[in-house]
């Protein structure tokens, strides 16, 4: 009895300290309680335009940025989104049994107008399902720093996201109401995904484009989408960064052409082009691989690209002279180097231009050339206007494989 | 039925090696990168390198005396007193070591997992749970390391291996830096990280080949390491070396970004934070462990159950000091110093004292 | 009969002694007092070996030697000990001398079928285990041996709870003497060694312990037999009484101790070199010490051929880790780390459990506790009622509690593949254990999410590293674990490769397969051609 006394009174002290962890479930939320927020967009308001701001956050404006900006957030609604495969279905259209719910609001920071956002809804919200973000070009041509320090920061926040630029209202693709899918954000966020892995986009989440922006040597790009008819979103080209702010964007066959430089697999862009003697003529590229080279040339950095493409022909639009022989090919071949070499050194000379390095060609110049780059950059500046003078030399290879099932 | 030698050497390994991948695994390439940029996988494999002699400095001496532990040998060779004192502050190192290991691991959960539950109960949950395991004798300690390592690696070596995908080579040139102060400063605290496998001098004297010790820390050093220097390699290939000093736990990110394919299994990060629960475990254990054997030893108490049970409102309060995450990481640093500083110390003294006694007992006979 | 502890101690003494193996070949000596006593050392101490010696036709000394087990006694005391007990005046032409009376009797004394003479000593034990009865006459250097082997089969059914497809169809019954004849009818050793005693001051309940001598770790068998004698009770109605006397952690929800209804199981964890205990009046034997890696293996996968095996084994595992770890994921997955799915399926499910007012544990928690009282309930139920009710059940459970807005779809799934989960574990007590703590997981779940479930699983886990079993680490062959001994776990590695013992059982001869002949039948085919070609 008496060597069992202590150990009984250890036990109860033991019970009575952990008696207390019994009543946790701190975190316990139903994911049915949770508001999922899938996707955000951000546009910029001046201050005349909104007078009234919540004060969620805080009381006085004063020293606080002028600048608002207005979020919209589109939140799962549970129970409108049905289990399964789709029965029913087909009230895409109807409002009441909307899938998603978008509420906007004001602030001054992303952060803010969160907070402001949770004041307006009942469910805590969480971002752990955030799989689009919006921005308007208003927003990327100003300063990103603030957005990505609260995406950064917060614990939420995936680095697989999408971040998109707008053209024209951000807010304006939480509205769309595409056919193929119940819920606005996710379709969006599978036409990227399938623009990736058909070869119509660069793999760029917001991972890549915080990595891109923090290299020295490489600026960053996001996509930039357009809607079109109200509901059909459109991939228009890159956005390219400069000093962390957009500084314009590319045509969408441009991507095509900076994927090639860049080698991203597969291929996904049709080409037309005129040929000397053959008129028109559509090529499909598969696959790409590139071949870099840096040097300095003369206290300059000098890089040279050669590009290898692997294609199909798609389609020949005067078949008058039919293509039948490997020398027709190779003519074909011969003016789509020249046609695109010109496009891909506009591309370039553009980006020179705004001193917007996408290629990340100062990185292949700091792990190539370290005592250069030691010598001469410092930081991300000293590379992007260091960039506008630099050589670059583009060769392209075509390599026309099949033609189809038509032999002539 | 039970012989008195029953850990093989591949289990003394394993031992060590599960010590070894803990907490640090989440921030490991932040520092590394932070010393040497580009170069960061060569910070961490000096640092390998540097925790490996200092390991053998020690080891080489324990195995001269296979029968017994370092606190009972030491008494001989330096006195009773002065051996207490050492045994005293390796104690107390280890101590606050579980305290702050087991903060950082608290802070971890609380920021990524669990925002509201207090960081005292992540905290105590897992110091109990060491606490329960830690009252069994020093084979059962080692059965327990020997089955959760194949899980911690296999898993690690798997998300390393999806992330591999997206790492970009010009990411990681160039390779070598000329290395300079800040470089083997870097060296320096990777060698934190391995300072737990001083528990192999628990180890020795249930050994089946006491003089396979060196040889079995070699193993563990060299292939937690090995896990350690990949995971550099994938976070700083991943994310480049700029971006890895902005994350505060670059290989979290770096495993949330992981993926199989689009749709499926889309999340790696659960089974990530599931492995990592378990190595951080297998970590505190250890610390734990060699806290309260000592404590044992020390106050010469009946078993050890007491000694554990005393611990464990010590490493609560040691772990709830810290006031902030900076001060955690500045702390732990400060820790790392001193343990470096003090495993190296007594293990020379050990040595010279060694040395001194054999050439003297040799001329006599 | 000796008790438990003379058992014990008698054991102990003669492990330490090592009497010298009798050199093999010898023959009788006529001498019947040495003759028998020789025979005796060479079949070792046996509950079941019966003496009787008797006066043969009233002026020679004799003794009958056989296993109780394996023969009839009915017909022996009809056809052998009647005629041979007989009055000399029966039997006119009896020969003087002893020499002829072997003959004597074969040809004209006792009615049975077959049997044979033999002077070699050595011959004789086989043949007692074989199912012979040995009859040896006082002057006579030669010995008598007939078969009387009749296998009690009384009774003998299917095994209920341990089904196969493929392998023996008998299961043990209640009377002791059928159990261990089905033994001796498999294991026809003469190293089997089974050592009967009563124990329950009350119930005298004979308890037979079994082992193969040359096999058997011998402090394993002093263990066990040091823990049965220290049983002191005055009743033991089951196996399961003595388990639970002598299991290592009783406050364990694990199983120590493998009870199994299956002669053939028994006799392979015979072969493998632990230790059986039967009781009178229980058709289940416990086997020790039992580990975890046998709670998941089945007689089906050695029967079957081993890729098929493996397979099974390792769908069966799978199940395993479902019934004791999916609820708890739900829970916690659900409650705490929606970021975990995919963000289609996070809508849906979300969608699923919108009209639910609970949260996911007490959701769970009902769900399972009410799935645990239907399979209570039909367990006791006569099959055909059983049947009738568990489809009652299902219905209830699934459709209405969707239906009512109790539970969602997907948590009926989740409880769904929990319980079946747990009935594809073959043993029916480590299926109870994992069931059981399938709650205190979910619980945890339920208070800390991710963390809290892996907080319980390391509990879980390392109770098991902690737990020994006669020992014998719970967990071996995986830890602490050798290369060789990991062919019999997660998966089943043919027969012919399987050369060792499992090693942490210590056996005293680690071979299954002699090390010098190829162990495959077709591999020693071709090697015998290609000696023929060269």
């Amino acid at each position: 009895m008496n060597r069992q006394l202590p150990r009984t009174l250890a036990l109860l002290l033991m019970l009575v300290i952990t008696a207390p962890l019994l009543s946790g479930c701190w975190d316990q939320v139903e994911i049915e309680d949770r508001a999922l927020v899938l996707g955000l967009s951000i546009d910029k308001i001046s201050a005349e335009e909104v007078q009234m701001e919540d004060r969620v956050t805080h009381i006085h404006d004063g020293s606080l940025p002028a600048e608002m900006i207005s979020v919209t957030a589109q939140i799962a609604v549970p129970g409108r989104v049905p289990l399964g495969p789709g029965t029913g279905g087909g009230s895409a259209g109807d409002s009441k049994t909307s899938p998603v719910w978008v509420v906007k609001v004001h602030g001054i920071s992303l952060d803010d107008a969160m907070n402001n956002l949770q004041q307006q809804i009942a469910d805590p919200r969480y971002l752990v399902h955030l799989r689009i973000v919006i921005i308007s070009e208003d927003i990327a041509r100003g300063s990103l720093a603030e957005l990505n320090d609260y995406l950064r920061r917060n614990p939420e926040i995936r680095r697989r996201t999408w971040l998109l630029v707008s053209e024209g209202r951000a807010s304006a693709f939480m509205d769309v109401n595409p056919p193929l899918q119940r819920v606005p954000t996710l379709y969006i966020l599978s036409m990227m995904e399938k623009s990736v892995s058909s070869g119509k986009f660069p793999r760029d989440y917001i991972g890549t484009f915080w990595s891109a922006d923090s290299k020295w040597g490489q600026s960053a790009y996001l996509p930039y989408v357009a809607l079109r008819n109200r509901d059909n979103i459109l991939i228009e080209g890159l956005a390219y960064f400069s000093g962390g702010k957009m500084v314009s964007k590319t045509a969408p066959i441009e991507i095509g052409g900076f994927m090639a430089m860049m080698g991203m697999d597969p291929g996904g862009y049709s080409t037309m082009l005129h040929t000397g003697n053959l008129g028109i003529v559509m090529t499909q590229i598969n696959e790409r691989f590139t071949r870099t080279r840096s040097e300095i040339r003369d206290g300059k950095p000098h890089l040279s690209y050669h590009i290898f493409l692997e294609g199909d022909l798609d389609e020949h639009y005067s078949s008058d002279i039919p293509i039948d022989s490997p020398l027709k090919l190779r003519e074909i071949e011969r003016d789509f180097e020249q046609q695109i070499q010109t496009v891909l050194t506009r591309l370039v000379k553009q980006t020179q231009k705004d001193h917007s390095d996408i290629f990340g060609m100062g990185e292949m110049i700091r792990s190539h050339h370290p005592a250069y780059w030691k010598e001469h950059v410092h930081d991300k500046n000293d590379w992007e206007s260091m960039y506008s003078s630099v050589g670059v030399d583009i060769k392209l290879t075509l390599h026309i494989r099949r033609v189809g099932l038509k032999h002539k | 039925m039970n012989k008195p030698r029953q850990i093989t050497t591949l289990r003394a390994v394993a031992v060590m090696s599960s010590t070894i991948i803990g907490v640090g695994i989440l921030s490991f390439p932040r520092y590394m990168t932070e010393a040497g940029n580009t170069s960061a996988p060569f910070v961490a494999l000096s640092g390998v390198l540097i925790s490996f002699i200092i390991y053998w400095l020690l080891v080489s001496l324990c195995q001269r005396f296979p029968q017994e532990t370092l606190f009972v040998f030491s008494r001989r060779l330096i006195g009773r007193p002065l051996a207490a004192v050492f045994t005293l502050a390796i104690m107390l190192l280890f101590i606050v070591l579980t305290g702050l290991t087991v903060r950082q691991f608290g802070d971890v959960a609380t920021t990524v997992l669990y925002k509201k539950t207090p960081i005292e109960a992540t905290i105590f949950l897992m110091l109990l749970i060491s606490l329960l395991s830690s009252r069994r004798n020093v084979l059962k300690f080692s059965y327990i390391h020997s089955f959760y390592l194949p899980l911690i690696v296999g898993s690690i070596l798997v998300t390393i291996l999806i992330s591999l995908k997206n790492v970009d080579m010009l990411n990681l040139q160039p390779v070598l830096m000329a290395p300079g102060v800040k470089f083997w400063n870097g060296a320096r605290q990777a060698t934190y990280l391995f300072q737990s496998s001083f528990v192999v001098v628990l180890l020795i004297p249930l050994m089946e080949k006491p003089n396979h010790a060196v040889r079995a820390g070699a193993w563990a050093i060299f292939m937690s390491g090995a896990v350690y220097v990949l995971i550099v390699i994938a976070s700083v290939g991943m994310f480049g070396a700029e971006e890895t000093k902005l994350l505060i736990y670059p290989t979290l990110e770096m495993a949330r970004s992981a993926a199989f394919g689009e749709g499926f299994l889309e999340r790696l990060d659960a089974i990530f934070i599931i492995i990592w629960v378990i190595s951080v475990f297998t970590t505190i254990y250890t610390t734990y462990y060699i806290s309260a054997y000592l404590l044992h030893k020390l106050l010469r108490l009946r078993d050890q159950r007491m000694a554990s049970s005393v611990l464990l409102p010590v490493m609560f309060i040691l772990a709830m000091l810290p006031s902030n995450v900076f001060e955690t990481y500045r702390w732990s640093l400060h820790l790392g110093n001193a343990g470096m500083i003090m495993m190296l110390g007594y293990s020379l003294l050990l040595w010279t004292v060694y040395l001194i006694r054999r050439h003297g007992k040799k001329v006599p006979s | 009969m000796q008790d438990w502890k003379d058992k014990y101690t008698s054991y102990l003494h003669k492990q330490q002694a090592s009497s010298p193996q009798p050199a093999s070949g010898s023959q009788l000596t006529g001498n019947l007092k040495t003759d028998i006593q020789e025979l005796l050392a060479r079949l070792g101490e046996n509950g079941d070996l019966v003496v009787r010696d008797f006066q043969l036709f009233g002026t020679h000394q004799a003794a009958m030697i056989f296993f109780s087990s394996l023969v009839n006694t009915e017909q022996v005391r009809e056809h052998v000990l009647k005629p041979l007990m007989a009055r000399p005046s029966e039997h006119p032409g009896m020969p003087d001398q002893a020499a002829g009376m072997t003959h004597y009797i074969w040809s004209t004394v006792v009615q049975v079928t077959q049997g044979t003479t033999t002077a070699d000593l050595s011959r004789l034990p086989p043949a007692a285990v074989k199912g012979d009865l040995i009859l040896l006459i006082d002057g006579v250097p030669e010995a008598l041996h007939l078969d009387m082997r009749q296998i009690e089969m009384r009774g003998v059914e299917q095994p209920q709870t341990e089904q196969v497809i493929r392998g023996p169809r008998e299961g043990y019954v209640e009377k002791l003497e059928n159990n261990l004849s089905l033994l001796r009818y498999r294991l026809q050793s003469t190293d089997f060694r089974i050592e009967i005693s009563p124990l329950g001051t009350r119930t005298q309940s004979r308890v037979a312990l079994c082992y193969i001598d040359s096999l058997a770790d011998s402090a394993l068998v002093a263990e066990a037999m040091r823990r049965i004698s220290m049983i002191h009770t005055d009743g033991i109605l089951d196996a399961g009484y003595i388990e639970q006397f002598i299991e290592d952690q009783p406050l364990s929800p694990f199983p120590q101790v493998q009870s199994t209804e299956r002669p053939d199981k028994t006799v392979a964890a015979l072969l493998e070199g632990r230790v059986a205990i039967l009781v009178d009046g229980s058709p289940f034997a416990l086997i020790v010490p039992a580990l975890f890696n046998q709670f998941f293996q089945t007689m089906d996968d050695y029967t079957e051929r081993f890729i098929m095996g493996s397979l099974i084994r390792i769908i069966r595992l799978i199940a395993l880790a479902c019934s004791l770890f999916f609820p708890a994921l739900y829970v916690s997955v659900i409650s705490f780390n929606p970021e975990l799915l995919p963000t289609d399926f996070a809508v849906a499910i979300s969608g699923g459990r919108a009209g639910v007012p609970f949260p996911a544990v007490v959701e769970v928690l009902i769900m399972e506790v009410s799935m645990e009282v239907l399979r209570e309930a039909t367990i006791r139920l006569p099959q055909m009622i059983g049947g009738a009710l568990s489809i009652v059940g299902v219905l209830v459970i699934g459709q209405a509690a969707v239906g009512a807005g109790l539970a969602s779809p997907i948590t009926v799934v989740i409880v769904a593949l929990t319980t079946i989960g747990s009935f594809a574990t073959p043993a029916y007590n480590a299926a109870i254990a994992l069931r059981m703590l399938r709650f205190p997981l979910i619980i945890l779940s339920g208070m800390f999410g991710l963390y809290g479930g892996m907080i319980g699983t390391i509990l879980i886990l390392n109770h098991l590293l902690f737990l020994e079993s006669f020992g014998v680490p719970y967990m071996s062959p995986f830890i602490p674990g050798k290369w060789r001994d990991l062919k019999d776990t997660l998966v089943r590695a043919p027969l012919w490769w399987m050369r060792r013992r499992p090693s942490f059982l210590h056996t005293q001869d680690s071979d299954r397969l002699p090390r010098s002949v190829p162990s495959r039948a077709i591999d020693q085919i071709l090697r015998q051609g290609d000696e023929k070609n060269e």
